[in-house]
């Protein structure tokens, strides 16, 4: 199976790796237990930088799609097809949008919203 | 007397093998390919200008006729010290003059850099395309091969410490033969790890013939490494059978053997018909100047870094050579240092080079 990559496209390059890794998933092009290739080879492959290819599997190793066997290297996870319709972006999307409807509703304006969640990111005490 | 008739022949075929055949074997598949593929519609092949292409070709072809009647001129030298009963140093022959044998083949190396950095900076393309497949060293190479090169080298080093009762010093002959062993293996090593996992130098080369290549490379690393045993355990027994006058015959023959495996084997393997050029065409109309983004790249890099290794190399290897002539050693004993500091200056700026050009 080909991986293809934008360098120029709207998509981070990291989300475009998962994306095309989880569509393969999806389609059977990949199935449980099929090696994928070492962060530096893919990287160099690619001509990305090996932290970019390393985000992209860490991120597809904790939804579950892939799995790292220590020296073995790299596979895909058991019970991909399933963990790949689990999409943590679209849920922390949705929860996100109405916990900020709730606080419009409440008379929460948009800058205290932004200042809020801002503090909240960078572990500050409000 | 048989020796000296053995090391005539056998140094006949290492100035033919080497300054002739491989060269001549060069230029007429570099012609081939420039005649097959033309500039003009394989522009992604030919960064530089046309001239600049038939120029290395001539430039190449005039160095190694230089270097055949070089070897010529060194066989009949030897031959006529034999004749008047003067000894030569023939021991050490065979490899200096291999060393000037390479010496083209190194610049061509050298050029080689430059070339895939140009081809790189014309690359534009903002989509990169890749096999999802890991590649791992025993999908190129049977594991018994791999087996039988271990077995190769650790039979050799028992067989080094046996001829000195398991007396380790860290002066001695054996210990500066393992050092060998052991660089010249970390080398492979290193260039079988590098053409596994790292960047390709040709941006546009196709997966299927980058595979071929890895392959073809890591077989003939294998081989070297084999015969690498075979040739120090083969000095070493002659040397103890008392048939040290072989040595410089078994030496040349190795040299041969090496570049048969190495530079040979590429040759034979990666065959030009199998290769897809497609990647490097431009299908445009005739009076498009798209075709010109891909020609005449201004060229900065001039591959300083190699150049510069070369040269401390050599320096620091010509220094120690001095220094052991001046304690009293041999030519071989000068010659070793100025050979091994070159080859590790030359691998260093190699290094940095590609360094810098995957930055």
């Amino acid at each position: 199976m080909n991986i293809i990559v934008d360098i120029e496209g709207p998509d981070p390059l990291f989300a475009q790796l998962i994306q095309q890794i989880k569509d393969a998933v999806f389609s059977d092009q990949l199935k449980p237990g099929t090696a994928l290739p070492s962060i530096r080879q893919l990287a160099n492959d690619l001509d990305l930088n090996n932290k970019t290819v390393a985000k992209a599997y860490r991120l597809l190793e904790r939804d579950s799609v892939i799995q790292t066997k220590g020296y073995r290297g790299t596979f895909i996870h058991p019970d991909a097809k399933a963990n790949c319709s689990i999409n943590l972006n679209e849920w922390v999307t949705d929860k996100l949008s109405e916990t900020i409807n709730e606080f419009r509703n409440s008379g929460v304006t948009d800058s205290e919203i932004r200042i809020a969640f801002g503090n909240l990111m960078n572990k500050r005490n409000i | 007397m048989i020796e000296n008739i053995l090391f005539y022949i056998v140094f006949l075929a290492q100035i033919i093998l080497l300054s002739f055949y491989y060269p001549a074997k060069i230029s007429t598949r570099f012609r081939q390919i420039f005649e097959t593929y033309p500039p003009d519609k394989y522009p992604k092949l030919y960064p530089k200008s046309d001239e600049y292409y038939t120029k290395w070709e001539f430039r190449y072809r005039i160095i190694n006729i230089i270097i055949l009647f070089l070897g010529f001129i060194i066989l009949f030298v030897i031959g006529f010290n034999d004749y008047h009963g003067k000894e030569t140093q023939s021991n050490i022959i065979p490899v200096v003059y291999f060393m000037i044998q390479n010496f083209p083949l190194l610049l061509m190396e050298i050029s080689g850099f430059s070339y895939f950095k140009l081809m790189k900076k014309a690359d534009t393309r903002t989509v990169r395309e890749t096999k999802l497949q890991p590649r791992r060293l025993f999908d190129f190479i049977s594991p018994s091969i791999v087996g039988l090169a271990i077995f190769a080298n650790v039979a050799s080093i028992l067989f080094f410490f046996s001829l000195e009762q398991f007396q380790f010093s860290i002066v001695g002959d054996t210990s500066i033969i393992l050092l060998s062993l052991l660089a010249s293996n970390g080398l492979y090593a290193g260039i079988i790890y590098w053409n596994l996992y790292g960047k390709k130098l040709d941006p546009y080369q196709d997966s299927k013939d980058r595979i071929q290549q890895i392959e073809a490379t890591i077989k003939s690393l294998v081989f070297m490494s084999i015969a690498a045993c075979v040739f120090l355990i083969t000095t070493k027994s002659i040397k103890e059978f008392d048939l040290g006058n072989f040595q410089h015959v078994i030496m040349s023959l190795y040299l041969q053997i090496i570049v048969v495996m190495g530079l040979g084997s590429m040759l034979k393997k990666l065959r030009i018909e199998n290769v897809n050029f497609d990647v490097y065409k431009v299908e445009i109309s005739e009076d498009s100047n798209e075709k010109n983004i891909y020609r005449n790249i201004e060229d900065n890099s001039s591959s300083k870094r190699i150049i510069i290794g070369l040269c401390v190399g050599l320096i620091i290897g010509l220094a120690f050579g001095t220094l052991i002539i001046l304690e009293g050693g041999t030519i071989k004993g000068f010659v070793l240092p100025v050979i091994f500091g070159t080859a590790l200056g030359t691998i260093a700026g190699g290094y940095f080079e590609l360094k810098n050009n995957n930055n």
